[in-house]
C-alpha cells in the first residue's frame, strides 16, 4: 500500500531545504496537482497529527511539513496512493514532534486528569462529547508513542492492520502485537480514569 | 470504588465513549489560509533554489525587465508606463523573457485574481491583509508612489538595474558557496549583503541564506538566534516556515 514510505525517511531527514535537496520546481501542471493534493488532504492530515499528539500550537507547521515533503517528492507519489504517502510522512513528522515534546514537558499525569465537573450519577452518562474528547486526548497522551500510533490508526482512522504494518514498515505480526498491547494499555488507562472520576464524584456528594 | 460496585460493562462503555468521541473531531476550516501560506513558502524556497531556472530566474528576469522599463519610462517622462510595468504587473508587460521563463511555482499568493478566475471564491479579508503585509515586508523599499515624477526620478538614483543586479549577484554568489560547501564564505557574502544593501529588497532572502549557512556549518545556536531575529523582524514573510524548519 505504501511502497513509497521508505523514501519519506530520506525526505524528512533533510526537511524542506532547497540547499540540501533537489529544488522544488514543479511545472504548472504539477503545481496544480500540488494544490489539489494540499486542499484535499490537508484536513485529514491535520486531524491525524492532532490525534497522534502534535500540540495545537505546532499543528499547522507540522501539517505543512508533511506537504513540504510531498512537494519535494511529488514525482515519487503514485497516482491513487497520495493519501498513503502523506500518512507515512505524517507518522514521521508526528514522531519527531513527539520527541521534541517529550523533552520539553512531562508525560500526562492521569491523576490530574479529572478536571471535568458536574459528572452526575455516572461519568459515562454525563460526559459531554467535548469533554469526552478531551479525556480521550489525555488517555492517548498516556500511551507510549509507538502504541499510540497503532491505536489511533486502527481505532480512530479505521485502517486495517496490514495497512498499518505497511505504513510503519513492520511485519503484520508486529503491527498486530502492538495493537493488542495498545488496546490493553488504553483499557487500563481508561479504567483508571473512570475510577478516578467516580471517586471524585463520590467525594463531591 | 469497592469491588462490589465494580461494573466491567461500565468500563467498556466508558472506553467506547472515549473512542467514539473522536468521531466528533472537526476538520480544520483554514485550509485556504494554510494553502496561501504554504504556497508563499514554496515560492520562497523556489526563489532560493540554487542553479535552478525556476522562481529565482523568473523573478530576476522580471526585475531586470521592470528596471529597464522603469528607466525608459522616466526618461520619456512617462512614469505611468514605468509603474504599469513593475514586477507585480508583469502579466501586462510586453513580450519578455519572463513569459518564456518557467513559472516555477503556483502563483496564487501573489496573483489572487488569477486563482479566483479558476472559479474559486475570493479569499477572506483576514487572509488578504496578511498576504499584503507579507508582500510589503518582502519589498520594504519598493516605492509606492512611482506615478509621481519625483519619486520616479529618485528611483533612478542609484540606477535600480545595477542595484538589483548587484543584490541578485551577491545572493547568487552566496547560494553558490553553499552549494559547493563553502559555508563560511556564504555567510560572509550574506552578511556583506546586509552591509552593502541595508534596505535591500532581498534582505529577507539574504537572512535565509545566512541561516542556511549557519545550519550547514552546524552552528545551531547562532542559527537559532538569527532565525529568531528573522521571525521577529519578518513575521509574515513567506520564508518564515522554512526558517522555522531550518532551526527546528
Amino acid at each position: 500500500m505504501v511502497s513509497q514510505a521508505g523514501s519519506t525517511k530520506d525526505a524528512l531527514s533533510h526537511g524542506p531545504s532547497a540547499a540540501a535537496s533537489p529544488a522544488i520546481a514543479p511545472t504548472a501542471a504539477q503545481a496544480l496537482d500540488l494544490r489539489s493534493l494540499f486542499t484535499k488532504h490537508y484536513g485529514s492530515i491535520w486531524r491525524l497529527l492532532r490525534r497522534l499528539g502534535v500540540h495545537s500550537a505546532q499543528l499547522d507547521d507540522a501539517t505543512q511539513e508533511v506537504f513540504w515533503v510531498a512537494a519535494r517528492r511529488a514525482s515519487d507519489i503514485q497516482a491513487g496512493s497520495e493519501h498513503s504517502f502523506l500518512y507515512g510522512v505524517a507518522l514521521r513528522v508526528a514522531a519527531q514532534e513527539s520527541k521534541k515534546q517529550r523533552k520539553s514537558e512531562p508525560l500526562a499525569d492521569l491523576e490530574a486528569l479529572p478536571k471535568i465537573v458536574d459528572l452526575g450519577p455516572s461519568p459515562e452518562e454525563q460526559l459531554a462529547a467535548r469533554q469526552a474528547r478531551e479525556l480521550l486526548d489525555d488517555v492517548l497522551d498516556g500511551l507510549p508513542p509507538e502504541l499510540r500510533v497503532v491505536f489511533v490508526l486502527f481505532e480512530l482512522e479505521g485502517l486495517e492492520v496490514r495497512e498499518i504494518a505497511a505504513l510503519q514498515q513492520v511485519p503484520v505480526g508486529t503491527a498486530s502485537s502492538r495493537l493488542r498491547r495498545a488496546r490493553e494499555e488504553f483499557s487500563a488507562l481508561s479504567k483508571r480514569l473512570r475510577a478516578t472520576l467516580v471517586t471524585q464524584e463520590r467525594q463531591r456528594r | 470504588m469497592t469491588s462490589s460496585e465494580y461494573d466491567p460493562s461500565a468500563d467498556e462503555r466508558f472506553e467506547r465513549l472515549l473512542i467514539d468521541s473522536a468521531s466528533s473531531d472537526e476538520l480544520p476550516s483554514h485550509v485556504d489560509a494554510a494553502w496561501h501560506q504554504f504556497n508563499s513558502a514554496l515560492q520562497g524556497a523556489g526563489l532560493l533554489a540554487a542553479g535552478v531556472g525556476g522562481a529565482l530566474a523568473a523573478r530576476r528576469a522580471q526585475r531586470w525587465l521592470a528596471a529597464k522599463w522603469l528607466i525608459w519610462g522616466v526618461l520619456t517622462g512617462s512614469a505611468l508606463t514605468a509603474l504599469s510595468l513593475r514586477p507585480n504587473h508583469g502579466p501586462r508587460a510586453e513580450p519578455s523573457p519572463t513569459q518564456s521563463a518557467p513559472s516555477a511555482l503556483p502563483t496564487l499568493a501573489t496573483h489572487p485574481p488569477t486563482s479566483r478566475a479558476e472559479g474559486e471564491a475570493p479569499p477572506p479579508a483576514a487572509l488578504t491583509a496578511p498576504a499584503a503585509t507579507a508582500k510589503a515586508k518582502l519589498h520594504p523599499t519598493r516605492p509606492h508612489a512611482l506615478a509621481s515624477s519625483s519619486a520616479a526620478a529618485k528611483a533612478l538614483s542609484p540606477p535600480p538595474s545595477s542595484t538589483l543586479a548587484a543584490q541578485v549577484a551577491l545572493l547568487d554568489s552566496a547560494r553558490s558557496a553553499i552549494a559547493r560547501g563553502a559555508f563560511a564564505e556564504a555567510l560572509r557574502l550574506a552578511d556583506r549583503y546586509r552591509v552593502d544593501f541595508p534596505s535591500g529588497e532581498l534582505s529577507p532572502e539574504a537572512e535565509v541564506v545566512a541561516i542556511e549557512a549557519l545550519v550547514a556549518e552546524h552552528a545551531r545556536q547562532a542559527a537559532s538566534e538569527r532565525a529568531a531575529r528573522f521571525l521577529a523582524r519578518y513575521p509574515g514573510d513567506p520564508h518564515a516556515t522554512r526558517v522555522k524548519w531550518l532551526v527546528r
